[in-house]
């Protein structure tokens, strides 16, 4: 983390606050103080008290534990995304980066046209034919994912595949797929690194986004964006509803924007 | 006395302080340029041999290299001078060209833009007279077609034909001080031939100082009178080249004389 | 008379343009002109020209990298090649152990020992020891990194060798020690070389035989004495000056 003797502060910064937020989601999946979803009509917006640490909402549910619950989906979601993103997105880019070519010419002008539409848009598109959930969620927005991840492995591949240790493996008798997955693919770590982590960013964001909409994860459900628009009625009788689940996105955006320019640097 | 010569280098410490511990790059330089000299600066890389002339030129970071010692330019201490004082000497009176023609032409410039530069910036000249004088600096480089390169991007010009150019432009304010970072290495053989022929008839009519840095010793012996050899850092021997490639002193030289390879009639049996 | 180990007739290779507007005619540019030359077993043959004279066009189509015309016979197998920039030869993200026991690993047949046995035998041929093997590319030196290089061309004992440029990004006496090492190499492996340089001393110093191009052709061959002291082409003798080589001391 030291390096020509100056501190990465960013990687530390970073790595301190995602430490957290998994932390928070880890405790969250084995243990919350209260049902996420029990409602409890004596405490209703219950304010900040020992019993609630970050009170209660409009049914009397616990905010703390709702949050644990709304962070875990949100994760969940973001991670799935770019799994989907990234793994379909190294496939395309590293076949059209390899081959060039008419392959190249059809995906990438396919990938274009995926482009010009803001990706939100084309995961309305998507949950407007299969449906609102969680899963859909994941779904409409990895594939939106999946065009930029795949422009940024494409031009890795095209800046590695004619360095001489390409040349060699060739020479040596590797297959192409060997050359493309065993040979070039691990040079792209790094950039695809950092493409991950604002790739997490954009999809914690979008989730909160489409939640927020409605569109998203369903009641009684919790994510953070789903918490936010059920709280934006109640803003001045429970403001800590819309905190608390606010400040924890901030935290996970942060935290994982952090980490991904730490990480850069330190190449 | 330090009048006397053009350019007198005394104990120069070059230290990097980028780093947590510093680390010394160049210890103890030493050199005195005249009028007309060129001096060879041999070494293999890491010796130091670009750091102490990128100082001499003015182009390390004041900020994180401490620098001890003295550069004299005519009389004028160059570490420690104004920032001003230094901008009108580089370009002006101290050029340097690099290895990579390549790169060190801007690529989306035309030549004639960026031969005219430095005159643009040192002097106040018009328009018509700064292009006359391209013109003639272009031809002064053996280039044919002057007013056609004048027009040229650095792309549509082979690599000899850029370091003509490089060299042009470094020439053009009929500096007192040339130096050459390997200027040769990037190029063909026929080519470098020619390219050292340039240098030296420059030397010859302008009267223009050459510090001439290259690890090739077989090219150093054809254009120095003297030579510098360094290592890690330090000046191992210098002297007049010839005493250097007949008579070597220090281990190092012997085997960096050793190591061009020989071509003689009675190698093989 | 020596075996014959490569034979080249009548190879031509050409580049094609690329076209400015797509109306424009497909134009050519064409790289090797009716090459033809034969190498014998043991051979160190020189290759010397100048930029884009098409001497690394050659030794790629001999390699097979690139459609020619023309017939290139070969009598051994799987030649390999050294490049010239050690820097970007060798895999940055793997460690020199992987690199090495990669021909093998592709080549099938051999156990996790044998293979490390094999690596480590030739690390120590090349001059290197055994705790090379988890050192990353950019932890060497240009001179070991191109150590490395040969040692994994070398990996699956090829016939034949082709160094574009092997020295020519390297200090003077990392150079020396370089080529006294492909030459050790070359004794000890019965190994044919075709040495691809622009630098006329090393050529000399390396190899028995030379070849000259320019322009795509072939302009002179033959040995080395022959072709430096005695060169019948105004374009050796251009050369030999150009590099300062003085050939009547």
């Amino acid at each position: 983390m030291i390096r020509n003797g100056k501190k990465n502060y960013n990687l530390i910064v970073g790595s301190i606050i995602t430490g957290f937020i998994l932390l928070l989601i880890l405790v969250g999946t084995f243990y919350t103080p209260y049902d996420p979803d029990a409602m409890d009509a004596a405490s209703k917006f219950a304010g900040v008290s020992l019993k609630h640490p970050m009170g209660c909402d409009n049914f009397g549910r616990d905010i703390f534990s709702r949050v644990l619950e709304g962070s875990r989906t949100t994760f969940i979601v973001a991670a799935g995304t770019v799994f989907i993103g990234t793994f379909f997105g190294i496939i395309m880019g590293a076949l059209t980066g390899y081959y060039g070519g008419i392959v190249d010419e059809i995906l990438m002008r396919f990938n274009d046209a995926m482009f010009a539409f803001p990706s939100i848009l084309l995961a309305l598109l998507f949950i407007s034919l299969f449906g609102s959930g969680k899963y859909q969620v994941i779904l409409a927005l990895g594939i939106a994912f999946i065009p930029s991840f795949a422009r940024i492995v494409r031009s890795e591949f095209i800046k590695c595949k004619n360095m001489d240790y390409v040349k060699n493996a060739k020479l040596q008798g590797a297959s192409n797929i060997r050359i493309m997955f065993v040979h070039i693919l691990p040079n792209t770590v790094t950039v695809l690194l950092s493409a991950i982590m604002i790739g997490f960013n954009n999809a914690v964001l979008a989730e909160a986004g489409m939640s927020f909409l409605g569109i998203g994860v369903q009641p009684p459900d919790a994510s953070l964006g789903r918490m936010l628009s059920e709280a934006q009625t109640y803003l001045f009788s429970a403001p800590t509803y819309a905190i608390f689940p606010g400040l924890i996105i901030i935290l996970m955006v942060l935290g994982f924007s952090l980490l991904g320019d730490g990480l850069k640097s330190e190449e | 006395m330090d009048e006397k010569h053009l350019l007198k280098v005394t104990d120069l410490n070059i230290e990097f302080h980028d780093h947590i511990v510093p680390e010394t790059v160049v210890y103890d330089f030493d050199l005195t340029l005249d009028e007309g000299d060129i001096v060879g600066l041999v070494g293999e890389s890491g010796s130091g041999k670009s750091m102490s002339a990128l100082a001499i030129a003015g182009l390390l970071s004041r900020k994180d290299m401490k620098k001890r010692g003295e550069i004299l330019f005519e009389g004028v201490d160059l570490l420690t001078c104004e920032r001003s004082t230094l901008r009108d000497i580089q370009g002006n009176d101290i050029s340097v060209i690099f290895q990579e023609p390549m790169t060190s032409l801007n690529p989306v410039k035309k030549i004639g833009w960026q031969v005219e530069e430095s005159l643009r910036i040192h002097t106040d000249m018009t328009k018509e007279e700064r292009y006359q004088k391209v013109i003639q600096m272009l031809e002064d480089v053996e280039l044919d077609n002057p007013e056609q390169v004048y027009n040229q991007y650095p792309h549509e010009l082979s690599g000899g034909m850029r370091q003509r150019v490089m060299i042009a432009a470094a020439m053009i304010c009929a500096p007192k001080i040339l130096i050459a970072d390997e200027p040769t290495t990037a190029l063909d053989v026929t080519i470098q031939a020619q390219i050292v022929k340039l240098l030296k008839r420059i030397n010859k009519e302008k009267k223009t100082a050459i510090i001439f840095i290259s690890h090739d010793l077989s090219l150093v012996k054809q254009i120095c009178e003297r030579v510098l050899v360094m290592q890690g850092g330090y000046i191992v021997e210098s002297g007049l080249t010839e005493d250097i490639f007949n008579n070597p002193q220090k281990e190092y030289t012997k085997k960096l004389i050793e190591a061009i390879p020989k071509v003689d009639r009675n190698k093989k049996g | 008379m020596a075996e014959k180990i490569l034979e080249v007739s009548d190879l031509c290779v050409s580049y094609e343009c690329a076209r400015k507007t797509p109306f424009e005619k497909k134009k050519s540019i064409q790289v090797l002109k009716e090459v033809s030359f034969s190498m014998e077993k043991g051979e160190i043959l020189g290759l010397v020209g100048e930029s884009g004279s098409g001497k690394t066009t050659l030794a790629r189509a001999i390699l097979g990298m690139i459609p020619y015309e023309g017939t290139i016979i070969k009598t051994i197998e799987n030649p390999q090649m050294v490049f010239q920039d050690p820097y970007g030869s060798l895999n940055p993200s793997k460690k020199v152990g992987w690199i090495l026991e990669e021909p093998l690993r592709l080549k099938g047949g051999y156990t996790d020992e044998e293979r490390h046995e094999k690596v480590v035998a030739m690390l120590h041929m090349v001059g290197l020891d055994e705790k090379f093997m988890d050192r990353y590319p950019r932890q060497l030196s240009g001179g070991q990194r191109q150590r490395v290089c040969i040692a994994g061309a070398l990996m699956l004992e090829p016939k034949l060798l082709i160094a574009d440029e092997p020295v020519s990004a390297l200090d003077v006496t990392i150079q020396a020690q370089i080529l006294e090492l492909l030459q050790r190499i070359h004794k000890e492996m019965d190994l044919s070389i075709i040495f691809i340089s622009h630098d006329l001393r090393v050529v000399y110093q390396m190899c028995d035989t030379v070849m000259i191009m320019k322009d795509g052709q072939i302009v002179e061959r033959g040995t080395v004495e022959e072709v430096y002291f005695n060169h019948k082409s105004e374009y050796t003798g251009n050369l030999l000056q150009s590099a300062g080589i003085d050939i009547n001391s």
